[in-house]
């Protein structure tokens, strides 16, 4: 029985177009000129409970979108969503008892007292009974580390414990769905690694399902199994992150260092040069040929020492963002589906 | 001088651009008279009196007329909370990187908001005292009508020098917003704005009299409603005048000495 | 397993006096500030009633009654609601109104008693004493029904001008930009002794 069940789910809004110049700005006072976004284009997946999902896409995709619509937050246009058997934007009680949702860089706890105050308050919003709050709160702030930080105001933490602590709050009432749009953004490494740890032990030990965005992929890496990309409102990949790779890396990273003073130069001529440090070079071969390739350059030249990669994860996604906005323009131009 | 210029103008167009709210909140602001106005119709017939506090009841409505008209001239609305901002979210550094004095600065920001103010507000007010024709004296004559205009411009300058120096305690104290507030109601009392200072018993009017918000709102009034004599009015704006270099000198000292312990702790 | 509302309600309180607590100069300052106000009001009064024994039938007495009313409701009011109304706007603006509306309690009821202002809570009392002293003053003598009744209607003052401000507070969903709030808030209850009846 899968905790999310998103079947063509569809979000449009109408836009006013801001007229330009004199006379359209008269015109405009008479007739308004719309324009149609489609923020989510038919999107469908299903979430089992337990996953731990990455949202990727660029800016604008629709992730935060869909994040929302899940929460309640917004109607959609078209499409049927369940999250634990309920329709999230009839926003009832007993739902909302169950799921949280979390904001990178903004805040829900109250910014002059200290977080204790605030998690108080949430225990009587939650219901949350007594003995039960006392073990969550104590064992949250033991495994994000903050337990001297509690009776501090929350305006007198950095970032990196302010985040915690709203990462706390929205755990204290032990909710079965973890939403959570760019929780590690703009925080530091130790954080970020500290929160990590605490969102695959909750995952872990207790079950619950995370759906996540971020810009940043060691938070995608370290997290998901699953990763679901958004572009232009539609689903474009989902499935394991390895599986991106391994369908659209096109390329792969060959590391050549060779014996001292002996670089050779024409190396652009077997493939596209990256980076010249001597004695290293980096150079990009098609995946096709780095087999044969590789073994050229081994029997050509003296080589110390040679490592062949998959290039860094941002890079595919960066390109497969591009692709996808270079294949839209394909079949603009041709009039046909381009591979998704 | 030509840098004040292009504030000037910048100021002025910014402000056209919200010409519908403006309208209406013009109108809206002569609300709050009506109810005045009908209370010391109540007070009038109740004491069976026609003079009260040495006012006539088409006199008393003029008074409050024409009190509209010196606040426009006179108020400066958030001037005191907004260089008190600047001063404790560190914007001052801006200002003080260009070669362009703060207070000059503001001075003529407030200058083109007024002006625009007048331009905008001439409609509507117009309208409200040709309604209200009933209760205005005659028109003033040619002599009385410059004094007003000076009296007027005077009375500008106080406003602004004033709130400056409230504005100004800033670099002293963190939360200036409550003393503008203490400040704002004493105002509203003292400066004539809430009723006529001529009700209020000698001992306290002598008092009164002592300090600037008198000479910010009321006695403008009286030169508007012709209750003064030439002569008096001209004592009128000689006291005004004091008050202006006062405050002024008195905003330049805070500004420097201010501007010293602004240094001092970096921001 | 249900939120009790009263415990919110207490807690929203609670914390509300913490955050105050934090920033006591500033409620002095405030205090001192309403207390100004309210000193001015009487001399007011006191100098309209030096001029005439009645306006429109009401005694001084009478009317400084009207006037500790006024406070008394509007200064209910203010603590209880007018702050929450105003941030209505504000959450709508930074989008933090998400999670108010994520919570597992009604909504208005988060967004209307999430803060208590103890500036204006602190005119309450001196409200009553005015009203008490006007009583006692004029010599009318109240039956503990028509005491009964009065707080009624003292509630439900607190609760029209509660309903008409939260109504102006959520137009701001559609419009971006509002100086709508306070504005009317100033206008409709300007401060003038007795705002309504006058006649």
């Amino acid at each position: 029985m899968p905790t999310i069940t998103v079947r063509d789910l569809k979000k449009v809004y109408r836009v006013h177009q801001k007229p330009e110049g004199l006379s359209a700005s008269v015109k405009a006072l008479f007739r308004r000129r719309y324009k149609y976004v489609h923020a989510v284009d038919g999107i469908s997946f299903d979430i089992q409970p337990g996953e731990m999902v990455g949202f990727l896409g660029p800016n604008g995709a629709g992730k935060t979108t869909t994040l929302k619509i899940l929460s309640g937050l917004i109607y959609p246009t078209e499409g049927e969503v369940h999250v634990l058997d309920f329709i999230p934007w009839a926003r009832k009680n007993a739902y909302r008892r169950q799921f949280a949702l979390l904001m990178g860089q903004k805040n829900q706890l109250w910014w002059d007292l200290p977080a204790a105050e605030s998690f108080q308050l949430h225990k009587e919003i939650y219901a949350i009974e007594n003995r039960q709050f006392e073990q969550v709160q104590r064992e949250l702030t033991e495994l994000l580390d903050v337990t001297g930080l509690l009776h501090q105001p929350v305006r007198e933490l950095s970032l990196g414990e302010r985040m915690k602590m709203e990462l706390i709050a929205a755990l204290l009432h032990s909710p079965r769905v973890l939403f959570l749009d760019e929780p590690t953004i703009g925080l530091d490494v130790v954080a970020q690694a500290s929160i990590r740890r605490c969102l695959l032990e909750y995952n872990r030990v207790r079950k619950v399902t995370i759906l996540l965005t971020s810009h940043y992929m060691q938070d995608i890496e370290a997290l998901c199994d699953r990763v679901m990309m958004i572009n232009h409102g539609k689903l474009v990949h989902d499935g394991p992150l390895a599986d991106i790779v391994n369908r659209y890396a096109t390329h792969k990273i060959v590391t050549l260092r060779f014996h001292d003073g002996r670089m050779p130069d024409q190396l652009d001529n077997v493939g596209e040069v990256l980076e010249i440090n001597p004695p290293k070079v980096k150079l990009r071969l098609p995946r096709e040929t780095v087999a044969k390739q590789s073994s050229h350059l081994l029997a050509q030249f003296d080589v110390a020492d040679f490592s062949v990669e998959d290039p860094p994860i941002e890079d595919i996604i960066g390109r497969m963002y591009q692709g996808d906005s270079m294949a839209q323009e394909a079949d603009r131009a041709t009039g046909e589906p381009g591979r998704a | 001088m030509r840098k004040y210029w292009v504030v000037f103008k910048v100021a002025l167009s910014e402000r056209l651009v919200y010409r519908t709210d403006f309208f209406i909140a013009t109108f809206l602001r002569f609300i709050p008279i009506i109810t005045t106005i009908l209370l010391w119709r109540a007070i009038y017939d109740g004491a069976n009196r026609t003079e009260v506090g040495g006012l006539a009841y088409s006199q008393m409505v003029a008074y409050y007329l024409f009190v509209m008209i010196v606040r426009a001239f006179g108020s400066m609305p958030r001037l005191a909370t907004d260089m008190a901002t600047d001063i404790r979210d560190g914007d001052l550094r801006k200002y003080l990187l260009q070669p362009i004095n703060y207070l000059g600065y503001n001075l003529t920001l407030r200058g083109a908001h007024k002006l625009v103010y007048f331009v905008m507000a001439a409609v509507p007010y117009a309208l409200v005292f040709y309604l209200c024709r009933g209760y205005l004296p005659e028109w003033p004559s040619a002599g009385m009508l410059g004094l007003s205009m000076i009296s007027l411009v005077l009375a500008f300058l106080i406003g602004f020098a004033i709130n400056t120096v409230i504005g100004l305690l800033g670099f002293w104290f963190l939360e200036v917003a409550s003393f503008i507030h203490v400040f704002m109601t004493a105002q509203y009392f003292l400066s004539g704005h809430m009723f006529p200072l001529s009700l209020l018993p000698e001992s306290m009017q002598t008092v009164v009299d002592l300090l600037p918000f008198a000479y910010e709102t009321y006695y403008p009034t009286l030169i508007l409603l012709q209750r003064l004599e030439p002569d008096e009015a001209v004592r009128v704006i000689a006291v005004q005048c004091v008050w202006v270099l006062v405050l002024l000198l008195a905003a330049r000292v805070a500004w420097a000495r201010g501007l010293r312990r602004y240094a001092a702790y970096g921001g | 397993m249900h939120a009790r509302y009263s415990h919110i309600l207490l807690r929203f309180w609670k914390n509300s006096l913490i955050r105050e607590m934090t920033f006591r100069g500033h409620f002095l300052v405030n205090v001192a500030s309403e207390l100004l106000w309210v000193i001015l009001l009487l001399t007011f009064i006191n100098v309209i009633f030096s001029k005439t024994s009645n306006v429109r039938g009401w005694t001084e007495h009478q009317y400084l009654f009207l006037a500790g009313t006024h406070m008394l409701v509007t200064s209910l009011f203010e603590a209880l609601f007018f702050g929450n109304c105003w941030r209505i706007s504000q959450l709508v603006r930074t989008g933090d109104l998400d999670f108010v509306l994520v919570r597992p309690a009604n909504s208005q009821f988060l967004l209307s008693f999430e803060r208590l202002d103890f500036s204006p809570l602190a005119n309450v009392p001196v409200a009553v004493a005015i009203c008490a002293y006007a009583l006692i003053r004029q010599g009318t003598t109240v039956s503990i029904t028509e005491i009964a009744l009065y707080v009624l209607l003292i509630a439900g003052g607190v609760l029209i001008l509660y309903s008409l401000l939260f109504m102006f507070a959520t137009t701001s969903v559609w419009l971006i930009r509002q100086t709508g709030v306070d504005m009317l808030w100033f206008y409709a209850v300007s401060r003038k002794p007795g705002g309504t009846c006058v006649n």
